[in-house]
């Protein structure tokens, strides 16, 4: 019996030697190959995101064993999300990627990052601090290749406030709004919760903002407050406060909360309303939120969760808001379903104003229109003081009494974003 | 004590509880019983075992590695590549790469867990932060995809 062990042993380890296995790669036994599969997998086992996706990418016989890799559960859905991201390409975007390129951190570092998150206090009594990052934003934060930035959310690009949506690329993954994910040190805030559910108590929970966005109101609803003046229009749409919807995406840290680790939309107007997460306030939570790699990916393909907090109230008063995570980032583009990140500052001021004059003339709307006369305003305040002819511009110019739209646009757009769009956030929380 | 011989004949004199740190070692004393024969190490050479023996006996009193860490919440620490940078063990595996593989068949061969994922963890460190490119030079791989699938490779590497 002893011996039939040995024995065994013995074949196994014959079995093991890789000399005697894998044919195909007799003729380039780099050392590697020379490990038997189970071997080279288990190496594989220890890679993070970022180095399982390169190595995918040495040779065939990598690319077959890398998904066959042992990963830690996490890793496997960012990477899965990867593949999918792969399999699934949005249409090719050189001005996100220069985007990218130009202001991507690359010496972002990605730990401090994390630390300066955790102990992290709402109330410095120390008993609300965070003490547990979700995993899945954790290992995407320390692993996820920064080149694959999905719609402009990463903590390594530039803190920016954008106040339009805009412009030659189409409209899309720069949204109106900021993100928020990307203040360093990363900000922790209170979300207001009712725990338990339906106890009337309301405790703060901790969150991470993500992102700030604001839509205007829909167009219909905007027709039916205005006359043909689009000097009216101006104000009506961009007025203060009631014509914009403003909305956050948090991601809940704060594992006390039965969303720990679920990314929440935050109602529309939620200090209006003086909402609360909970089933009898504003917010009632949607009933299965994403978490962090589900979010990811739902922004990668546009689609807006089941329901989103605050709707059903929104429409009890007779306005339905935008789906908060498709609507307003993901405007298609006459191409077809482009997504875009978009860069203010990569394309030229006059560029923009041509594009925007060659699409109000071709599809008229509002907010074509409007697109028209922020460019200009661009391009005016970036023109050299002394010059005052724009012979280049485009001649549906003079048939706009432009300085006048611009002001009263700009007026009531600057009156409503105040001290900015943080400024506005942290009053919400007062 | 155990005598181990390596397959180029050279004779070990261990003391047990280093031996036994190796499954296949342990398994085999136990078949069979007390006795001083000396156990044949097939796979294993003289030079790749004064590696192998060294790990042993510097880690001789290491609390075994559970295999359900059921109190902690996150399993990800077994993944990381970056949790064998005792400073011992970094200039440990900081061996020609011929010699590393050759330790990870070894312990592979002898069974010894703990050594076999330090030292597939210390090739994930040569793999760790590289690009395609380096990896291929690093372990001498030669690049076997046909044109289109290198087209498509590429793409993804370079797509955002």
């Amino acid at each position: 019996m002893h011996v039939l062990k040995r024995l065994a042993h013995r074949a196994l380890s014959i079995f093991r030697n890789p000399r005697a296995r894998e044919p195909e790669q007799s003729e380039s036994p780099g050392p590697f190959q020379r490990l038997p599969p189970e071997l080279q997998l288990l190496c594989f086992s220890f890679l993070t995101v970022e180095s399982l996706i390169m190595s995918a990418s040495v040779c065939t016989s990598w690319r077959r064993r890398i998904p066959q890799t042992d990963m830690h559960p996490v890793r496997r859905r960012l990477y899965n999300l990867y593949r999918t991201m792969m399999d699934n390409p949005r249409p090719a975007d050189p001005l996100s990627a220069r985007y990218l390129q130009r202001h991507l951190d690359r010496s972002f570092d990605r730990q401090a990052y994390l630390d300066a998150m955790s102990g992290q206090e709402l109330n410095n009594n120390g008993d609300d601090a965070v003490n547990n990052i979700p995993e899945e934003f954790s290992v995407w934060v320390r692993e996820w290749p920064d080149r694959l930035v999905v719609n402009g959310i990463w903590p390594g690009l530039p803190h920016t406030e954008c106040l339009m949506d805009t412009l030659v690329t189409g409209g899309a993954a720069r949204r109106f709004g900021e993100n928020f994910i990307a203040l360093r040190p990363p900000v922790v805030a209170p979300m207001r919760e009712e725990r338990p559910e339906g106890s009337g108590v309301i405790v703060r929970s901790a969150v991470i903002p993500i992102w700030l966005s604001s839509w205007p109101v829909p167009e219909e609803r905007i027709r039916t407050l205005v006359n043909t003046s689009s000097k009216e229009l101006s104000v009506l749409y961009y007025g203060p406060d009631s014509s914009l919807w403003y909305g956050e995406t948090w991601l809940v840290v704060d594992d006390s909360s039965r969303y720990f680790g679920k990314v929440l939309e935050c109602p529309p107007n939620y200090k209006r309303e003086g909402g609360t997460m909970s089933i009898s306030g504003l917010g009632r939570a949607p009933a299965s939120c994403p978490d962090w790699i589900r979010y990811l990916e739902m922004r990668w393909f546009g689609v807006a969760p089941s329901s989103s907090c605050g709707r059903e109230l929104e429409r009890s008063n007779g306005v339905s808001p935008p789906s908060f995570m498709a609507d307003s980032p993901l405007r298609r583009n006459t191409e077809g379903t482009c997504i875009r990140l978009l860069d203010y500052e990569a394309v030229s001021a006059e560029a923009e104003v041509q594009y925007a004059s060659r699409n109000l003339k071709s599809r008229p709307s509002w907010e074509a229109f409007c697109i028209f006369v922020v460019t200009l305003q661009v391009l005016l305040s970036t023109e050299s003081k002394d010059s005052k002819s724009h012979s280049h511009l485009p001649d549906v110019l003079a048939n706009f009494d432009t300085q006048q739209h611009i002001n009263v646009y700009y007026s009531s757009l600057y009156r409503d974003t105040g001290h900015g769009a943080l400024g506005r956030r942290n009053a919400l929380y007062k | 004590m155990v005598i181990l011989i390596t397959s180029d004949n050279v004779k070990y004199v261990v003391e047990k509880d280093v031996a036994e740190l190796s499954v296949l070692v342990k398994n085999m004393l136990e078949d069979i019983g007390p006795s001083d024969e000396p156990i044949p190490l097939h796979n294993v050479t003289s030079t790749v075992f004064n590696k192998v023996l060294e790990y042993c006996i510097y880690h001789r009193n290491d609390p075994p590695p559970s295999d359900d860490d059921e109190g902690c919440a996150s399993p990800l620490h077994k993944y990381l590549a970056s949790h064998i940078c005792s400073e011992w063990d970094q200039r440990f595996f900081d061996v020609d790469q011929a010699l590393l593989f050759d330790i990870i068949l070894a312990a592979n061969y002898l069974d010894i867990k703990t050594l076999l994922d330090d030292a597939c963890k210390a090739v994930a460190h040569l793999i760790q932060g590289k690009s395609t490119e380096e990896i291929r030079g690093i372990f001498n791989i030669v690049n076997d995809f046909t044109p289109e699938e290198e087209a498509r490779v590429k793409k993804e590497n370079v797509s955002s």
